[in-house]
């Protein structure tokens, strides 16, 4: 439960990922290599098309890499098959997209249970209890994504990504869709589940806002980690984004 | 995951009930049918078992010639076998049965007769072994008297003591009517009408002097059905009569019902199986739309840890819950149908006894399996499909539907199309014709495979003066069905198929007309015939033929009839009877030897081909079998067959004089006199005609449209049960375009908001629609065009050498479509223009 515990939950060494082919060839990852440690929330920027989503994507195993290695926990993902990376994503890897995401017709429980519901495991009930009430939603858990506000459906995804205890949880401009009172809330509750629960969670975004609850920011372009911050503040992150566009 | 599952089922039932109408009709249909045949199958089998179950030993003939579609003709019996059967000890009561053909006149001069029943003639049996009750009058003695049923006396008008006209295959002749009987509840059984005479004369007017059809036994009681059987088989010759238990008579009466059931229910199975698969294709095509839709909902799932195969089995439940409502509702329906059929035989007159319909296990268990099973295979592929969509899906927007390679496709449509070329080649040059059906079905899997191919530049041919003439919302039309092509020839799939089968149909009807219209043409020389077609089973009797050629107006009649001999080792085959005093000028016949005048009793003329196959030559014997008994007749001729005259074999009319084979004239051909007009000959003829009772007087003109009419009446039927096909297909585009309303609801939104009107917005769907169905239409009358060839060419042994489009009915079938896709459109249109502006526009992914 604290944070100095510097285990790496999640990594990758020389990755490389190359779109398309001849003329048309595009590095999105040009050898990057990175740890996240246990316990920490990373937040990961750089302006469009600097590979932040693609090196999300191949972390967590959504997409593969050209060349080097992923690994999450001590599981290297390029040697597994397709079976074996879905059980993977099943029970380590929790996610939390932009557009919420939630299954249109399930309600809010079964959208949290979903990644459970799959596995065909109950859970630790008392687990999801916990994470329900820190989100939240206890009156919530009958109704329909339809039937909630957009603050409400991300706090539900969120809840799912927790739902799991998975070894650690990808967020894709989780605040993208939402207006900033809503953003400001799920980017604490993201932290609380850093602090109190003991998650771990990478958070891609280029809000220098929402970066700046996060422990640490790295920064991306054209495929390549170009620095790395600690403890940021919004004005740090944001004066170091503006040197992007020299 | 089952859960999950089955609460997408749920939230989506709406459209889940509509996919499940796709095989609605064809399982209602399928069962539909067994119930029917179940249904007349018990009440038949209770019929006979109760008509049989009278009697202790049924004597009958052994012998039996095949005759059409596999069934037996029995032959008949001598009726002097009675007096030794009724001397056999234990034997209490043996009475002779005759049934056979007998048409009743009504007091207006028709005959009266019911659709699809047959008109009989028989003995009435008395004593405990009758089935008949009399209710009016006494029982009939004598050649002068005869009984009607209570049904058919109505019919006619006919009350005790009126005289009455009946037709036989031996000739005209006025009965004292003298009873009304009544078979049990059923007042007639098998809707039939029923001309009952004592044994003595239903033996002499309806079967042939000497010849009865069975002699029914009874016993006194002292020996069991089994032993009495013994002894009276023992008492007669087993070449000339076997004798059954009144058991053994009741199993193999069943079993003959159950055979000419089981043709009706292979024939309506048959189109069944052809609804069946095009509701698959529809159930395919909406799960690949509904896969395409739900490709980023799947890939969250696979992203979230759900395996393909979880993905997969989530889409299957679906169409296993599309399986069980689909052929659940289809099977209520199907007893609806079969209860409908009922009720409509009943208005009909067509008594069906009463007893209640017949739903067995069997019934459910394949109707439900078929249903099921139908399903889960045409959402196969989709399911598969959809389990393999990349996780990274969930983060893009990207929802297109795959397109496969181009190149992959045509080679494969390539290889399908020669293959079928090849296999249709290989029957033409005289492979086994099973072959071709393995090449149609070769050459529509090239025209399904290649319909995405096809479908973006027919659709843009076809949409072109659509947008001449719609302007812009033709063209977003035109637009809209170019969109996915791959969808489009699926959606346009099942409309090809349906169409191309009555195509084919179509096709193959016309040919046939045009050749009955050639041949009969060809051989008849005569300027009139008279048809008996009127008088169901019964012909015109020689004799009356002969009081014809009496008349001065009369140049020379002469009677053609048919009849089914079997040779020397008991092969059946139709033969043509003549009489060749008469038939010289009055049918065509191209003799390579010998000729129609010369034919005697004792000779038979052969076909060419038939002399060939069997190394036949003038002056060589060929033997027939009459009553059980090898008859030697020489060859007098051989002639080329084609036509009407396309049996192998003509016989003498008077070879079969003293047998049980009654040669009665079908048709008669006559020539008018010198000096006598049209209208004379016909006073005087038709006068006689009518006189006579059945039969109609025609000129060569109006028996050559009559002949071809009769496969247009044949062909209503199979008309009828493909465009169910069509119209499932038909409720394929509505489920499609509701998909692609609601897939496009953004779009139309904006359209909406930017000035789109409603009636725009509908004029839009109804194109698109309409434009699909053509697409569908078009493609399915070119693959008819050829099926009707293939099956043309494939009984071209048969004598059919033509090939005829039927430019009308094509012209029919493409409007038809046209109305299938304004139909098909009139909801999806109207969800279309329900959109809300602003909600469609705000709506996100």
């Amino acid at each position: 439960m604290t944070n100095t515990t510097l285990t790496t939950a999640a990594g990758a060494i020389d990755a490389v990922k190359i779109y398309g082919g001849g003329d048309n060839e595009v590095r999105a990852l040009d050898g990057v290599t990175v740890g996240f440690e246990q316990g920490r929330f990373t937040a990961i920027m750089g302006p469009s098309g600097s590979g932040k989503s693609t090196l999300m994507h191949c972390l967590a195993g959504l997409d593969s890499l050209t060349a080097g290695s992923v690994h999450i926990g001590s599981v290297e993902l390029s040697t597994l098959k397709d079976r074996e990376l879905t059980e993977l994503r099943r029970t380590a890897v929790g996610f939390i997209f932009q557009a919420y995401n939630l299954v249109p017709t399930l309600n809010a429980l079964e959208n949290i249970t979903l990644p459970l519901l799959l596995g065909g495991s109950k859970g630790d009930q008392e687990w999801i209890d916990q994470v329900i009430d820190t989100v939240g939603l206890r009156d919530r858990l009958k109704h329909r994504p339809s039937e909630l506000s957009g603050g409400q459906q991300q706090r539900v995804a969120v809840a799912r990504a927790l739902a799991n205890r998975p070894t650690i949880i990808f967020a894709d401009e989780p605040t993208g869709n939402l207006d900033s009172r809503t953003g400001v809330e799920i980017l604490d509750f993201m932290r609380r589940a850093v602090r109190e629960l003991g998650q771990t969670i990478v958070m891609v975004t280029h809000d220098p806002n929402a970066a700046s609850y996060a422990d640490r920011v790295i920064f991306l372009a054209d495929g390549r980690i170009v620095d790395e911050m600690s403890d940021p503040t919004a004005e740090r992150v944001l004066d170091r984004m503006k040197r992007f566009g020299d | 995951m089952l859960r999950l599952a089955l609460r997408s089922v749920l939230a989506r039932w709406p459209r889940l009930v509509l996919t499940a109408l796709a095989i609605v009709a064809s399982t209602a249909f399928l069962s539909g049918t067994f119930v029917f045949r179940d249904t007349i199958e018990r009440t038949f089998d209770a019929l006979f078992a109760d008509t049989y179950g009278r009697l202790d030993a049924y004597v009958q003939s052994p012998n039996t010639v095949e005759n059409f579609f596999g069934f037996e003709e029995r032959d008949r019996l001598p009726s002097s076998l009675l007096t030794e059967v009724q001397a056999v000890p234990g034997v209490i009561d043996a009475q002779v049965d005759v049934q056979g053909d007998a048409v009743v006149i009504g007091k207006d001069g028709e005959p009266i007769d019911r659709p699809t029943a047959p008109t009989l003639g028989a003995s009435l049996t008395t004593g405990e072994m009758s089935v008949w009750q009399l209710v009016d009058g006494r029982l009939p003695a004598g050649g002068e008297e005869m009984a009607l049923d209570s049904l058919t006396a109505a019919d006619g008008g006919y009350v005790l003591g009126d005289e009455v006209k009946v037709n036989g295959d031996s000739g005209s002749r006025t009965f004292t009517l003298v009873g009304i009987v009544e078979y049990d509840s059923i007042i007639s059984p098998g809707n039939a009408t029923w001309a009952l005479f004592d044994p003595v004369t239903a033996e002499e007017y309806i079967a042939k002097p000497g010849f009865v059809d069975a002699i029914l036994v009874r016993g006194d009681g002292t020996v069991s059905d089994e032993v009495l059987a013994q002894r009276v088989q023992a008492a007669l010759d087993p070449d000339v009569a076997e004798v059954l238990t009144s058991e053994e008579i009741t199993a193999q009466t069943e079993t003959d019902v159950e055979k000419s059931l089981s043709f009706l229910t292979v024939f309506l199975g048959i189109f069944s199986l052809i609804a069946l698969g095009v509701g698959m294709f529809v159930i395919y095509n909406v799960f690949s739309i509904t896969a395409a839709q739900r490709q980023r909902e799947n890939a969250l799932l696979r992203a979230l840890g759900a395996t393909r195969r979880q993905v997969s089995r989530s889409m299957l439940i679906e169409a296993l819950v599309i399986g069980i409502i689909g052929s659940s509702l289809g099977l209520v329906g199907g007893v609806a149908l079969a209860s409908g059929v009922k009720r409509l035989l009943d208005a009909l007159d067509y008594v069906i006894p009463a007893r209640g319909l017949v739903l067995t296990q069997r019934t459910v268990v394949v109707t439900l399996v078929a249903g099921v099973l139908a399903s889960l295979v045409a959402a196969l592929g989709p399911a598969i499909g959809a389990g393999r969509v990349p996780p990274v899906a969930a983060m893009n927007d990207a929802a297109l539907e795959r397109v496969g390679s181009v190149r992959g496709r045509v080679t494969a449509a390539t290889v399908s199309a020669l293959l079928g070329v090849g296999a249709i080649v290989a029957v033409m040059a005289g492979a086994d014709a099973l072959l071709l059906g393995l090449g149609v079905a070769l050459l529509f899997a090239a025209v399904l495979l290649l319909g995405p191919v096809l479908a973006r530049p027919i659709a843009r041919l076809l949409g072109a003066p659509v947008e001449a003439v719609r302007g812009l919302t033709g063209a977003m039309a035109r637009g809209n069905v170019q969109r996915n092509p791959r969808r489009t020839a699926r959606t346009a799939a099942p409309v090809l198929i349906g169409v191309a089968l009555v195509t084919g149909a179509s096709v193959f009807a016309a040919s046939i007309k045009s050749q009955i219209r050639e041949s009969v043409g060809d051989t008849f020389a005569g300027d009139y015939v008279i048809n008996s077609t009127n008088g169901g089973a019964v012909s015109i009797a020689q004799q009356f033929v002969d009081e014809l050629n009496e008349l001065p107006e009369v140049g020379v009649a002469s009677g053609h009839g048919f009849a089914r001999v079997a040779d020397g080792e008991g092969n059946a085959a139709l033969g043509t009877v003549v009489n060749p005093a008469t038939a010289g000028g009055l049918l065509n016949v191209e003799f390579i030897s010998g000729s129609l005048a010369g034919l005697t009793p004792e000779g038979v003329l052969i076909s060419e081909g038939f002399s060939d196959r069997e190394g036949l030559g003038l002056g060589d014997t060929f033997a027939v079998r009459l009553d059980g008994e090898r008859v030697g007749l020489v060859v007098q001729g051989v002639y080329r067959a084609k036509g009407i005259l396309r049996a192998a074999r003509i016989y003498h009319r008077d070879t079969f004089a003293g047998s049980s084979i009654a040669t009665p004239a079908g048709i008669v051909s006559l020539t008018r006199a010198p000096g006598v007009s049209d209208g004379e000959f016909r006073d005087v003829v038709g006068a006689a005609v009518d006189a006579y009772g059945i039969g109609e007087l025609q000129d060569k003109d109006q028996f050559i449209d009559s002949r071809a009419d009769i496969v247009d009446r044949s062909l209503a039927f199979i008309y009828g049960l493909l465009f169910l096909s069509i119209v499932i297909a038909t409720f394929g585009i509505v489920v499609t375009l509701l998909l692609a309303v609601y897939e496009r609801r953004r779009e139309t939104g904006l359209l909406r908001a930017v000035g789109m009107t409603r009636a725009q917005v509908r004029t839009t769907v109804r194109w698109e629609s309409v434009l699909t169905s053509v697409y569908g239409a078009v493609v399915g009358v070119a693959m008819g065009l050829v099926l009707g060839y293939v099956v043309l060419v494939a009984l071209r042994d048969e004598g059919l050498t033509k090939y005829s489009v039927p430019v009308g009915t094509i012209a029919w079938i493409i409007l038809l479509a046209c109305l299938a896709g304004v139909a098909a459109a009139v909801v999806p249109a109207w969800r279309a223009t329900r959109i809300d502006i602003l909600d469609a526009i705000a709506v996100d992914g």
